[in-house]
């Protein structure tokens, strides 16, 4: 270790690094620290200010005398916040109560000063403003504004607002971010007015330079703009789609811009390649997502029915494509014929994730398909989400583990919590796998006929330097196999030194470099979880309640 | 598989698989500009276990290219604070469980292992340390903070008065 006085004398970049990592409290009290300090928090700590948090503590004028010229972004999302330790009251008072001022008045009085580096503005748009004043004010005073963000939109506001966007000279961007529910009023067709609103703006072009789009909803009125998108957006790199309804989707056809690269669409309603139009000039909409996608996520709830259809109609015609850049892959539902696909065609993928991989699974071909999977070259990290219910979910056995090689070294996160493995088929493993950091599955603790709990340890004994240093374990197989998994009580087998506290005793004595494991509550009761704090110092033990 | 030897602070040689102690710009230069050398490389402000460290680190994110961004540029232009600002965000979202383990250590191997990431040009790990000094600074008063990183107050008494004048508005 150095002296420590060394560390006075942190690189400048260093510090300022530490700066960009700290949060506003912290910038706060860095400024008081010293000189060099002070230099580096000031511009983070008034880049960006909330006029809902300051307005009736000081005029415009004089924050604007002290700090204007470090201002770049200017934010009134909601009247009622209030920062820091500064006020410890539960109840804190609306700024126009405090200032007498309308909300109106607050906003065009900070919009009116010049701030000569503002160039962005985010305004949170419920309780509504008295627009024309606004309107005004922002398309004369912020001439150096590039980037305005709105925040639930209502239909009339943003309509007016639209005018004064496009009358303003440098305006770049436009982003209507996803709303803050607390913010907007109960309304039935608020999904409606807020997709309307989106698009409204998008399709007037103001969004050109746009790289990253989020679509909280998308209903009938939205869908003709996206079937226009690559022509929108023609820069866009990242669209994220949520709450895809069944109404719109099934009129959908997304033109699929040319330098898109992560897309992410959740809803319940099952994908099909006719959402995704056949109008690209150099092939089919599957060749072009397979050509230039880095990620692809798709969530979302599906029933069976569901499920099967859209393996057949989307995920098979894409997955027939060679994915060259793919590099994180989410699937809703597993399915046995994807993942040799996977396997053959995703050979750079390093995140892959089946949301649920349940009952649409044979129980008998469990170990198949998943098999295929382990012949991904590059995969760091794997995760098959099941249900803990023994009769649906995906269960696994140990012959994934010793039945198959891992063509990959990488792994460090597998999540897979119907995976079964014993004692001896977990050191087969973490032998294939020694860069495996974490672990999700469920622990088979019935000891083999001659095994004693020395022969255990002994089992883990080759894997001593594994890198494994968090354990969840889903649930317990032991002894009795008659009586469900996850509530295994151990007290019987316990009296005899075999049951499941004591495996797993042995089993981490072979693990030195585990420090985290997180237990069933209902297997490993307090005082268990005690007993083994009591031998595992070094462990955090933590209790686990499976999802059902 | 091509082997690059390392001489610690101590004098210690420890030997590296070139593709994993090429995350760092510091060493992948040196290599691009001598070519592959059975030589040593010095690294004088490098103790052997902050190496030792540093190559657990590189080893676990051995083929994580993802994560490898690129320094900031100077100067911090309007767009290009943007950028930085989410390169960082990025970079905070990507680190994973075997980071937030790394990390677990004594302050003054954090320390150490945040000034030889800044030296070796591994932007990873700096984001990592970094990340990890600023929430470990998360809730310190000031006198605390000074404490933390050895620094004395080198306000006049008249730049202190003028701080405080200046937030007096907003600090009650």
């Amino acid at each position: 270790m150095k002296d420590p006085s060394a560390y006075a004398k942190l690189p400048f970049e260093v510090l300022d690094l530490i700066c960009h990592m700290s949060d506003r409290q912290t910038l706060n009290s860095l400024q008081h620290v010293s000189r060099v300090w002070r230099r580096l928090s000031l511009p983070l700590l008034w880049k960006s200010i909330d006029i809902s948090d300051w307005e009736y503590r000081a005029s415009a004028d004089r924050v604007h005398a002290v700090y204007g010229r470090l201002v770049h972004t200017m934010e009134y999302r909601r009247c009622q916040r209030r920062r820091g330790n500064s006020h410890s009251s539960s109840a804190p008072a609306s700024p126009q109560a405090v200032s007498g001022k309308t909300k109106t008045d607050i906003l065009c009085e900070w919009l009116g000063v010049r701030w000569k580096n503002v160039r962005r503005v985010a305004i949170g748009a419920w309780p509504p403003y008295n627009i024309r004043r606004v309107q005004q004010v922002l398309a004369t005073c912020n001439p150096q504004l590039r980037v305005l963000i709105l925040e639930g939109a209502a239909a009339a506001w943003a309509e007016t607002m639209q005018r004064a966007v496009t009358a303003h000279p440098h305006l770049q961007g436009l982003h209507i971010t996803e709303d803050s529910r607390a913010l907007l009023p109960p309304a039935a067709d608020e999904h409606y007015r807020r997709s309307q609103v989106r698009f409204l703006f998008l399709s007037n072009g103001v969004g050109a330079s746009l790289t990253r789009l989020t679509v909280p909803c998308i209903v009938e009125s939205a869908v003709q703009l996206l079937g226009q998108l690559s022509d929108l957006l023609p820069l866009l790199q990242t669209l994220d789609l949520r709450q895809v309804d069944a109404g719109a989707a099934s009129k959908l056809s997304i033109n699929l811009p040319p330098m898109l690269r992560h897309l992410k669409i959740s809803g319940q309603y099952p994908l099909t390649m006719r959402m995704f139009g056949h109008r690209h000039g150099k092939g089919t909409a599957g060749a072009l997502m397979a050509a230039s996608l880095h990620s692809l996520s798709v969530t979302g709830l599906r029933s069976e029915e569901a499920a099967w259809r859209e393996s057949d109609t989307f995920w098979t015609p894409i997955l027939q494509h060679k994915w060259a850049l793919l590099t994180g892959l989410v699937i809703p539902v597993a399915r046995p014929e994807l993942s040799l696909l996977i396997g053959t065609n995703c050979s750079k993928l390093e995140r892959l994730q089946f949301i649920y991989a349940g009952s649409s699974i044979n129980q008998q071909q469990n170990n198949l398909w998943a098999a295929k999977l382990t012949c991904l070259p590059q995969l760091r990290h794997l995760d098959i989400a099941s249900s803990n219910n023994e009769y649906e979910g995906c269960s696994l056995s140990s012959r994934l583990v010793t039945g198959c090689i891992w063509k990959t070294q990488w792994l460090h996160s597998l999540y897979v919590s119907r995976l079964s493995l014993s004692t001896d088929a977990l050191s087969a493993l973490l032998r294939m796998l020694p860069y495996l950091h974490t672990l999700w599955f469920t622990f088979d603790a019935k000891p083999r006929a001659n095994d004693s709990l020395e022969q255990i340890g002994t089992d883990c004994y080759p894997v001593a330097q594994c890198r494994l240093q968090y354990l969840v374990i889903h649930a317990v197989i032991a002894r009795d196999c008659n009586r469900s998994a996850a509530y295994t009580s151990e007290s019987d087998s316990e009296q005899t030194g075999s049951g499941p506290t004591n495996v797993l005793s042995a089993c981490l004595a072979g693990l030195p470099s585990v420090n985290k494991c997180r237990l069933p509550m209902f297997t490993f009761p307090d005082e268990q979880r005690h007993w083994l704090k009591c031998q595992f110092p070094r462990i955090n033990f933590k209790k686990y309640a499976p999802p059902y | 598989m091509t082997l690059i030897k390392l001489i610690t602070a101590e004098g210690a040689l420890i030997e590296v698989e070139q593709d994993i102690i090429e995350q760092s710009g510091t060493i992948r230069n040196i290599l691009t500009d001598i070519g592959l050398t059975d030589k040593p490389i010095p690294l004088p402000n490098v103790s052997g276990p902050i190496l030792t460290k540093i190559i657990e680190y590189c080893m676990h994110h051995r083929h994580d290219t993802s994560r490898r961004r690129q320094p900031p540029s100077q100067p911090a232009l309007d767009t290009e604070s943007d950028c930085r600002e989410s390169a960082i965000e990025e970079a905070i979202a990507k680190m994973d469980d075997f980071d937030h383990e790394f990390c677990r250590i004594d302050q003054g191997t954090l320390f150490d292992l945040l000034l030889a990431a800044n030296f070796l040009d591994i932007q990873p790990l700096l984001d990592l340390t970094g990340y990890t000094v600023a929430n470990m600074m998360k809730g310190k008063t000031v006198q605390e903070i000074r404490d933390t990183f050895h620094v004395r107050s080198d306000f006049t008494p008249e730049e202190e008065e003028q701080v405080m004048k200046e937030n007096a508005w907003c600090e009650n």
